[in-house]
């Protein structure tokens, strides 16, 4: 039987957002951005953020929410910010 | 730290620490098996990738706890493969499956919430500096764990029709059932393993709880034959069908 996804009901109603993530191993590191993910609250983004991006022992670690980005070089391209 | 050959010569005390701890790692190993077997229902990538990475760590923690409990004379062999459903001591909270997304969020948010408010009192133990560390480390994990049921609670609440504050009412005064009668002799306290006694760990649960959820004054689990040993009312052991579930099966799979 094919799972379907009520997205209304399973997310709540929100609509998702999309989060940026950055962290560092160390404190000699810059802060870089490593990737992002969707979640529909900043508390479902931070354990995503957590466990889809554990392939190291980050020392730091933070998510921005990508409405909150105001885009200078990107403005009006698809990607308003690009993993390096 | 010392470890002790013979169960015959554990202290009272030391016998009521193991059985303590017996029963938060076997908490946690029935809870990764609650994820191993909600794993597939994951809502997106992100989601299946944090329910597998809860189950990992449940696991270890799980493992980590019964390898601790080779200070007690107990061997991880002994812990792993030679127990039955009858000598599982999970909680009641875990016995029912989940009936839905929504009650499974509600049970682990209850589940995750109860081991780290029982595990918190070994955090500064200074009677046992290893069970402190291995505490310490759990917690820290386990925090991401508490982020991912809250978020969940959050998003479904915004459905007028979500269940989900009727299932945690439900699976709250199953979680209670962890914590028995309150004001009961308390060896492990007594004897400075833990900081803090189970009446004001079952009051710190109960304040986390509420800051999530409504919780009715005077709540109370239903109180008739809890035994400390266990952490639970009635006959000891889980269900044989969520045993079976559960139970490692595979032992030339198993890792050392």
């Amino acid at each position: 039987m094919k799972k379907i996804i009520d997205r209304q009901l399973e997310l709540g109603g929100d609509k998702p957002e999309f989060y940026e993530v950055f962290a560092r191993r160390d404190s000699a590191e810059p802060l870089t951005h490593i990737g992002s993910v969707e979640a529909p609250n900043p508390e479902l983004a931070e354990a995503r953020a957590w466990f889809v991006y554990d392939h190291h022992t980050w020392r730091e670690m933070c998510i921005v929410p990508l409405s909150a980005i105001v885009t200078i070089t990107e403005r009006g391209s698809n990607s308003k910010v690009k993993v390096v | 730290m010392s470890v002790i050959n013979s169960t015959e010569r554990l202290s009272e005390a030391d016998q009521f620490l193991r059985d303590e701890l017996y029963c938060i790692a076997d908490a946690k190993l029935v809870l990764a098996g609650w994820y191993m077997m909600v794993l597939q229902n994951g809502r997106s990538i992100a989601d299946f990738t944090s329910i597998c990475a809860m189950m990992q760590g449940q696991y270890g923690h799980a493992r980590a706890l019964y390898q601790h409990l080779g200070r007690f004379g107990v061997t991880l062999d002994e812990v792993e493969w030679t127990r039955g459903a009858k000598e599982i001591r999970s909680p009641k909270l875990l016995d029912r499956p989940p009936q839905s997304w929504s009650d499974f969020v509600a049970t682990i948010f209850m589940a995750e919430q109860a081991i780290s408010t029982q595990l918190s009192g070994y955090r500064t133990s200074l009677a046992d500096r290893t069970l402190a560390r291995l505490a310490d480390k759990i917690l820290k994990e386990s925090r991401f764990h508490l982020s991912y049921s809250v978020g969940w609670i959050k998003a479904l609440r915004k459905d007028p029709a979500s269940t989900v504050d009727e299932d945690a009412r439900r699976r709250l005064v199953e979680a209670l059932d962890w914590w028995g009668e309150p004001d009961q002799p308390d060896i492990v306290f007594s004897s400075g393993y833990r900081d803090a006694p189970d009446s004001d760990l079952r009051e710190r649960f109960l304040k986390a709880v509420g800051e999530t959820f409504d919780v009715p004054d005077g709540i109370a689990g239903h109180v008739r034959s809890w035994q400390r040993s266990i952490r639970r009312n009635g006959a000891p052991g889980i269900p044989e069908n969520l045993f079976q579930n559960i139970r490692f099966k595979n032992r030339e799979l198993a890792m050392p």
